[in-house]
């Protein structure tokens, strides 16, 4: 390429990522100002006292604590469950499938992750229908069926992410412990995973993502308006995006508004939160498993 | 094996041939690596010498496209190995059939653990023991001097030459009885080169060691028998 083209090529690189910095600026700004001014002790527990709502001893009726309790809940149970299935897959998939099988899978997990989440929640919703019937009314949609159908909305995603991350490993690394004794789970265990725990984690942080934003599917298994801190995991709940959709489609005054602009903050800060808490774990996990 | 196998070869090569997918990679190659000698190999990059490494400790069973034929054994406490055999367990093997790799390689862990690390591997737990056998290898390749007051320092943070001699003390903690080198020196200065060089002919009393090599100078220097390999083929060269 010549030197103008290359320059041309540089100066739309740099407006490219100019304007996506502007967008989430922008985007950020704009939740801040119509939404920040709402932000007190009120917005997340109505008019409970703060520490009786922390210790569960009294209910929220109006307040976003308990759309922020369910939504922490399913996160951390969506990934807990599809982080091992998605981990063990993926390393099926890098390592152990032969040739003939594994491209039959890649395709299956592609097909997995094209499915819409609504599709999933549709899913979701037909399983809490049998699970109704089968156990004559006690098991319906509920937070347990909304984790689930999460946690198999982003299994394609950690699987693909683990068996990429995996392949990546250069051919020297992977043989290093080898050629020094390693069985080949020991090669896996020791030297691959931790070698790439970094990308590993950025898998992990998508899933997670998706499992806090997802609205579809919660929809479908059990997310509710007002449900109160669920006293188990076979009820249903409230979640802060189902509150924000909820709102933005039926509020009733400017005021109801600022809060459901409150809330997409809530989100976002909790987001940031969670990415962060995963991005310690896993320097914590390597430095344990590397330096001690 | 026929009892005809001399007791001095330690690595035993008969009409063996290796193929890659559907590139011949050796051909019909026929030799004996003696017992505790330094056997080189040089020849052109591509002619097939880490292969035949890669076959000294079973390595070329982790490469799905490959293919022997012939004869290859090694012995190892007395008793002969065959090295064709893709199903055979190869952990025992190569424990106590080492390899250092062109580049120095030291996973991103502590030098300490680095060096304890085949021990791990291998189920060791005895704190005390791990220490003193850690200790002992780092005397051996000379290291233990510079680097006994840092033993908790990330790895990768050693100079080159440190960093190789670090991989070959990871290689001997298991006290092998083979120790297989791939271009030891070919990443290093002058002066690291030289030291690596004088470790090998230090260790040569109690290992077999099979070296290959670019530079025919330094394998004149070391080689108690030098082999040539090209295009496959591997052929022995006399020694002065």
């Amino acid at each position: 390429m010549n030197r103008r083209g290359e320059l041309i090529l540089i100066a739309f690189s740099w407006c490219c990522t100019l304007l996506l910095t502007a967008a989430v600026g922008t985007l950020l700004l704009f939740l801040l100002r119509r939404g920040l001014s709402a932000f007190d002790m009120a917005l997340f527990f109505g008019d409970t006292a703060p520490l009786d709502a922390l210790l569960l001893r009294r209910p929220v009726f109006d307040g976003l604590f308990p759309a922020l309790f369910g939504t922490v809940v399913l996160v951390f149970l969506a990934v807990a469950c599809a982080i091992p299935v998605g981990l063990a897959a993926g390393i099926y998939l890098a390592e152990y499938a032969a040739p003939a099988p594994k491209r039959l899978l890649n395709l299956l997990f592609d097909v997995l992750a094209g499915i819409p989440s609504i599709v999933i929640g549709l899913a979701g919703f037909a399983l809490a229908i049998v699970l109704h019937r089968t156990f004559s009314g006690r098991i319906g949609p509920c937070l347990l069926l909304s984790a689930l159908s999460l946690a198999f909305l982003v299994l394609p995603y950690l699987i693909r992410s683990t068996q990429n991350t995996l392949e990546a490993v250069d051919p020297v690394t992977r043989r290093t412990a080898l050629a020094l004794g390693a069985s080949k789970l020991q090669n896996i265990l020791y030297v691959l995973l931790p070698n790439r725990m970094a990308d590993l984690t950025g898998g992990i942080i998508l899933a997670v993502g998706r499992c806090a934003e997802d609205t579809a599917v919660i929809m479908l298994t059990g997310v509710v308006a007002s449900a109160g801190i669920p006293d188990s995991l076979l009820r249903q709940y409230e979640a802060l995006p189902f509150y924000i959709y909820y709102i933005s489609s039926q509020y009733s005054g400017p005021d109801e508004l600022e809060r459901g602009f409150a809330a997409a903050l809530v989100l976002l800060f909790l987001c940031t939160a969670l990415f962060l808490l995963a991005f310690l774990a896993q320097r914590r996990l390597k430095e344990r498993l590397f330096y001690r | 094996m026929t009892a005809a196998m001399t007791e001095t070869a330690k690595i035993r090569l008969a009409d063996f041939s290796f193929r890659y997918g559907k590139t011949e990679v050796l051909r019909h190659i026929s030799a004996d690596f003696p017992e505790n000698r330094l056997t080189a190999i040089i020849g052109p990059s591509g002619s097939g010498k880490s292969t035949l490494l890669s076959v000294c400790n079973r390595l070329w069973t982790e490469m799905p496209e490959a293919k022997v034929h012939g004869k290859a054994a090694i012995r190892l406490a007395g008793e002969w190995h065959d090295l064709c055999d893709r199903q055979a367990p190869s952990q025992q093997l190569r424990r106590k059939v080492g390899m250092v790799f062109q580049t120095p390689n030291p996973l991103p862990m502590s030098i300490f653990r680095n060096v304890a690390f085949p021990l791990k591997l291998a189920g060791v737990g005895d704190r005390e023991q791990i220490r003193s056998r850690v200790e002992s290898s780092l005397r051996r390749t000379l290291l233990w001097e510079e680097i006994k007051e840092r033993l908790d320092v990330d790895a990768r943070r050693l100079s080159g030459g440190q960093q190789q001699r670090l991989c070959i003390a990871r290689s001997l903690v298991l006290e092998p009885e083979v120790l297989l080198l791939d271009e030891p020196t070919s990443a290093l200065d002058r002066t690291a080169a030289a030291g690596i060089e004088e470790l090998l002919m230090r260790l040569k009393s109690d290992c077999t060691l099979v070296l290959v090599s670019h530079y025919l100078e330094q394998v004149e220097r070391l080689a108690d028998q030098i082999f040539e390999m090209s295009g496959g083929i591997l052929c022995s060269l006399e020694t002065g």
